[in-house]
């Protein structure tokens, strides 16, 4: 089993250095990419890897990156927003990644920030951590020193500010667009979506938000190809899941799953054994992607429009429920998408075929 | 008045967002590093250098649970009650500190040392209970632990 995410943290607490990650292959993404592909060509390849965001939503990440506008008339300066506020309670799988690695963060930062041509990003830290805190402030410096980061990064012509910001403790605050209200220093409350962040974002200008996780998946795609992320699953979709398990259980700590994986087919490994229910019933549907669990497959195919349509502010929007199947071949356009709103987005759980009368067993419909 | 140093701090704060109420959380945890909380009177002159009314910031300082508008003691302690830590014996812990400190939750003990509050989550599930106090997080509580990180505090 692959842990491409963690495999190469360290089981001391410390974190790897610039030079101990280069030497895991860290930042060879960088050299390969910046200044010599196209940002176009960057999120093709992202976008074939049929990465989805880790945060929750699951929203295909490349796609969401062809949302910025570009060009010269573009709005500037256009924002990476990096979402590690990671408050859900039972939830501390990105601590492990800003603890462990912080350049594998920095390197997909910097590639993503590249691929959309975003100039700043900010790192949204939950409040508690510290260490996390501290350990990407020193590896921004590193990376600075190094020039991967700031002006003209590796003679490419593009440049790129990263700072960490520490949240000041609020649940709302890990929801995208209330993120970008505490970065604008108010309070935390969602805005209403349309227009949706990639196009009108922090301070107006077009902004990202990623996940932790997602980001960091993105060097070992663009390092090691779509065909390698891709077989790291069984899912269309690509990659590996960190999950997290706590409680009354024997060894409590965080695993590395492919993304087809349920928690029943690791129950018995690790050590995670219940001596009482483990893990609380997940009490919201997002949290399936967080902490599988017995019924939740990893993200599939076929993210459509919710046929009756909800606005996210919870109103019923009348002309927008057309079902938009984003795994069609042509794939709605990004102005299309964002014309109508995507207002739910729903990952069809697998059916159980029925009993069948004659043998009473279920079959697999070809 | 708040003191040379916050301003500076403050001040270095500001390039960092295109607009400067962009530092007011910063601005906020500064003055409360300094001062263990933000009264009326740091949060008006905190406002002035943001360029925002009293009114907004007040608005700002009052959504986010660890900026604290009421005085606090020189220690706050703020125990996880969300659902790893509660499973793992959030209840007892809590009972341990109520009796030690003599107070109850968001009380602060007579001579000013600790303020005792519950937190949701800080991220340390796999090794709940857990709290933290000021800056440092503690893990795995046990009674005997709590008694030994609260006499390490002065
Ligand atoms: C109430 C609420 C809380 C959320 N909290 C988080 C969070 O803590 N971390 C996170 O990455 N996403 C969180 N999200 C999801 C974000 O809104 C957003 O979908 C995600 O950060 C996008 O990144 P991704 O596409 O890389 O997953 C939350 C959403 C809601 C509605
Ligand atoms: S919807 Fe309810 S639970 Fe969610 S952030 Fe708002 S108040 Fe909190
Ligand atoms: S539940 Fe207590 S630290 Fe997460």
């Amino acid at each position: 089993m692959q842990r491409p995410l963690t495999g190469h943290i360290r089981s001391d607490a410390h974190p790897l250095s610039l030079a101990e990650y280069e030497k895991t292959g860290g930042y060879d993404a960088l050299r390969k990419v910046v200044g010599k592909i196209t940002p176009k060509d960057v999120i093709q390849e992202v976008q074939n890897s049929g990465l989805r965001g880790r945060g929750g939503a699951g929203f295909p990440t490349g796609l969401k990156w062809t949302f910025v506008p570009q060009g010269e008339n573009a709005p500037r300066p256009k924002y990476l927003a990096i979402n590690g506020d990671e408050m859900e309670p039972g939830t501390f799988k990105d601590r492990l990644l800003l603890e462990g690695n912080p350049h594998l963060l920095l390197e997909g930062i910097i590639l993503a920030s590249y691929a959309a041509q975003l100039d700043v990003a900010y790192i949204f830290l939950r409040w508690a951590y510290k260490v996390a805190f501290q350990n990407l402030e020193q590896a921004i410096a590193e990376a600075e020193a190094k020039g991967y980061i700031g002006e003209n990064i590796l003679g490419s012509g593009f440049s790129l500010e990263v700072g960490v910001h520490s949240s000041a403790g609020r649940y709302m605050c890990g929801e995208e667009t209330g993120l970008l209200n505490s970065l604008e220093g108010r309070r935390a409350n969602p805005r209403a979506k349309p227009p949706f962040p990639p196009v009108v974002g922090l301070w107006g200008k077009p902004t990202i938000v990623n996940n932790v996780e997602t980001l960091c998946c993105v060097p070992g795609i663009l390092s090691n190809g779509v065909a390698w992320f891709k077989e790291l699953s069984k899912t269309t979709t690509g990659g590996t899941k960190i999950f997290g398990v706590s409680g009354k259980v024997k060894k409590p700590g965080l695993g590395t799953a492919p993304r087809h994986n349920r928690a029943r087919d690791h129950r018995g490994t690790r050590g995670w054994h219940a001596r009482r229910p483990a893990t609380p019933r997940l009490p919201a549907r997002r949290r399936l992607d967080r902490l599988p669990h017995g019924r939740a497959p990893g993200h599939r195919d076929g993210l459509r429009h919710r046929p009756e349509g909800w606005q996210p502010n919870g109103n019923r929007h009348d002309d927008s429920p057309r079902r938009q199947d984003l795994s069609r071949r042509d794939g709605p356009q990004p102005d299309e998408i964002l014309r109508t709103g995507i207002l739910w987005l729903v990952h069809p759980l697998p059916r159980r075929p029925p009993l069948d009368p004659q043998d009473g067993q279920r079959h697999r419909r070809r | 008045m708040l003191s040379a140093e916050e301003k500076h701090q403050i001040q270095e704060e500001l390039p960092h967002s295109a607009f400067k109420r962009g530092a007011s959380i910063e601005a906020l945890k500064i003055v409360q590093k300094h001062r263990g909380w933000v009264s009326d009177e740091a949060l008006k002159d905190v406002a002035e250098i943001l360029d925002m009314s009293p009114a907004e910031l007040e608005n700002v300082a009052s959504f986010y649970t660890l900026i604290f508008r009421r005085e606090v003691g020189k220690h706050v302690i703020l125990l996880c009650d969300s659902i790893s830590c509660w499973i793992m014996g959030y209840e007892s812990i809590l009972d341990h500190l109520k009796k030690k400190l003599g107070i109850g939750l968001g009380q602060t003990t007579p001579d000013k040392r600790f303020t005792l509050l519950t937190i949701p989550c800080l991220g340390a599930c796999d090794h709940a209970p857990a709290m933290m106090i000021d800056e440092t997080l503690h893990r795995d509580l046990t009674p005997e632990k709590i008694d030994r990180i609260l006499e390490a505090c002065e």
